[in-house]
């Protein structure tokens, strides 16, 4: 039985968060680590600091809704949404910030997270042409015209209106 | 400048050209291209080789052709080139696509009974990728319905087919079913109803085959139970404590209702000149703990207690009894008595 009720994530420049595991078993990888027993000492993850605290944040923020879901404070309500706006558009500007919390929510399993960061960059991709994505994400193209005229002529549909 | 300063800032301007959306796993990708249109999805494939085939493993196919609709609907003419086109798009998506399991599969053109062999194909396509919401929409595109002689129509030989023991695995993924303008019959849909122990939302609409449902058992699932302009429906039958919404719409029923302690909303109609008498005294004794109560039908007696919403559709005198009623329910009569 695990004895303390939080519980230690050193990033990968060996910054240590202290958080609740109430908080952090929306992660299914510390989930499973809290339930092995194996989650007493620093757990040791390859993410930055950087990325740690805004995945941690972000759980918490996420904890604190559900557990005023049945309390119909609008204030409370207001401010979570504003918060997760925030959260929207800092990720949709800084690629470097959304990459990293990709890989993080990935790794540490957090579905709902995930599923925010993927909305966001489908969000990003929707209504461009091919070339505008491309330079969005810097995607380098390594098709030889030939090539590129083959996929496009595969599914003639998606490229003509 | 510097050579040093030069190479730093060098390394930078690197580091902001990184490609790193492309570095992230298949999985996360292909998470991010589901959320696309099936036609944008599959232009990701010309972004470069790493791109190319990850929209064929999309979960979202959905068949939505808004434009070929609003062609349609401009020149009715174009029906059936536009039609010759919809067909050979989903074809050639379901050839392409190469992924296991898939959320959502949804249709959206008018098709009919002589394309039944393709829209049958595209059902157990689906199902056999383990679809959790399923739509077919064929209604069609001016909204003229009658008369509909050749609406599609699951064959007769699908119930054998679905009961068969590898189907019949696959279809436990299904969790939303929705038919608008298919024939299905009520044993089709309680095979589906009394099979699948995850499908919470059931929708048909404009089925002529369906002419009663059972949804009786403490196991069922169903949640939300919708039944609209199913022109010959005789009988509904609800016993099941899952359903928290049943939606009518249509001729006048037999339904008997019980054991549906997590009922919330009930939405009945008929239009203009339904009478539902035998549909509203067995749901009387759960107005008690509804949220929503829809009624557009000449009503005799009711009853309102606890309501967040309550609306009659086409009816002002009905109204009018109503909010009678509930003036008498404030004032501590216990006893409502039925007007007609």
């Amino acid at each position: 039985m695990a004895t303390t009720s939080t519980v230690k994530l050193r990033s990968g420049d060996n910054e240590v968060f202290e958080v609740e595991k109430q908080v952090m078993i929306q992660s299914g990888t510390i989930r499973n680590m809290i339930e092995d027993d194996a989650a007493d000492g620093e757990i040791p993850l390859q993410i930055s600091s950087r990325n740690l605290a805004k995945v941690v944040e972000w759980c918490k923020c996420m904890q604190h809704r559900d557990r005023n879901n049945n309390n119909d404070n609008k204030e409370e309500e207001e401010e979570e949404e504003e918060w997760e706006k925030k959260f929207d558009e800092e990720v949709s500007e800084d690629k470097d910030l959304h990459f990293g919390l990709l890989l993080a929510a990935n790794y540490l399993e957090i579905p709902a997270l995930l599923h925010r960061l993927c909305q966001l960059a489908a969000d990003i991709v929707k209504g461009k042409t091919p070339e505008e994505i491309r330079r969005t994400f810097n995607i380098k193209k390594d098709f030889t015209p030939e090539e590129e005229e083959a996929v496009m002529d595969e599914h003639g549909w998606a490229f003509h209106d | 400048m510097s050579k040093r300063a030069r190479l730093e800032l060098d390394t930078k301007q690197d580091e902001i050209l990184v490609d790193w959306i492309s570095r992230l796993p298949d999985e996360i990708l292909v998470n991010i291209i589901s959320r696309l249109a099936v036609r944008e999805a599959a232009r990701t494939s010309v972004l470069s080789s790493r791109w190319k085939y990850l929209w064929t493993f999309t979960t979202c196919l959905n068949f939505s052709a808004l434009k070929m609709l609003w062609n349609v609907k401009k020149d009715p003419a174009t029906l059936e080139e536009e039609r010759y086109n919809y067909i050979n798009w989903v074809n050639d998506v379901l050839d392409s696509h190469m992924g296991l399991c898939i959320n959502e599969f949804r249709l959206c053109f008018e098709l009919r009974n002589s394309h039944g062999s393709f829209i049958t194909h595209w059902i157990f396509t689906a199902l056999a990728k383990k679809v959790q919401k399923l739509e077919l929409n064929l209604h069609p595109v001016g909204g003229g319905f009658w008369p509909p002689l050749e609406l599609y129509a699951f064959p007769p030989e699908c119930l054998k087919l679905f009961r068969s023991p590898r189907t019949l695995s696959n279809i436990k993924s299904l969790r939303s079913l929705c038919l608008d303008a298919v024939n299905v019959s009520g044993e089709v849909l309680e095979f589906f109803i009394y099979s699948c122990p995850l499908l919470a939302r059931l929708r048909v609409v404009f089925s002529l085959d369906l002419l009663s449902l059972k949804v009786v058992g403490s196991s069922v699932k169903l949640k939300y139970l919708d039944i609209c302009y199913c022109y010959f429906m005789e009988e509904v039958e609800i016993s099941a404590p899952s359903v928290r919404s049943f939606k009518y719409y249509g001729p006048e029923i037999k339904l008997r209702m019980e054991n549906v302690p997590q009922l919330l909303d009930i939405s009945i109609g008929g239009g203009y000149g339904v009478r539902m008498k035998h549909a509203i005294s067995p749901i009387m004794s759960y107005f008690h703990q509804l949220e929503t109560l829809e009624l557009g039908f000449v009503l005799n007696a009711v009853s309102i207690l606890n309501l967040k919403c309550f609306r009659v559709v086409n009816n002002f005198l009905c109204f009018c009894l109503i909010l009678l009623l509930f003036l008498r329910k404030i004032c501590n009569s216990h006893n409502v008595s039925c007007l007609n």
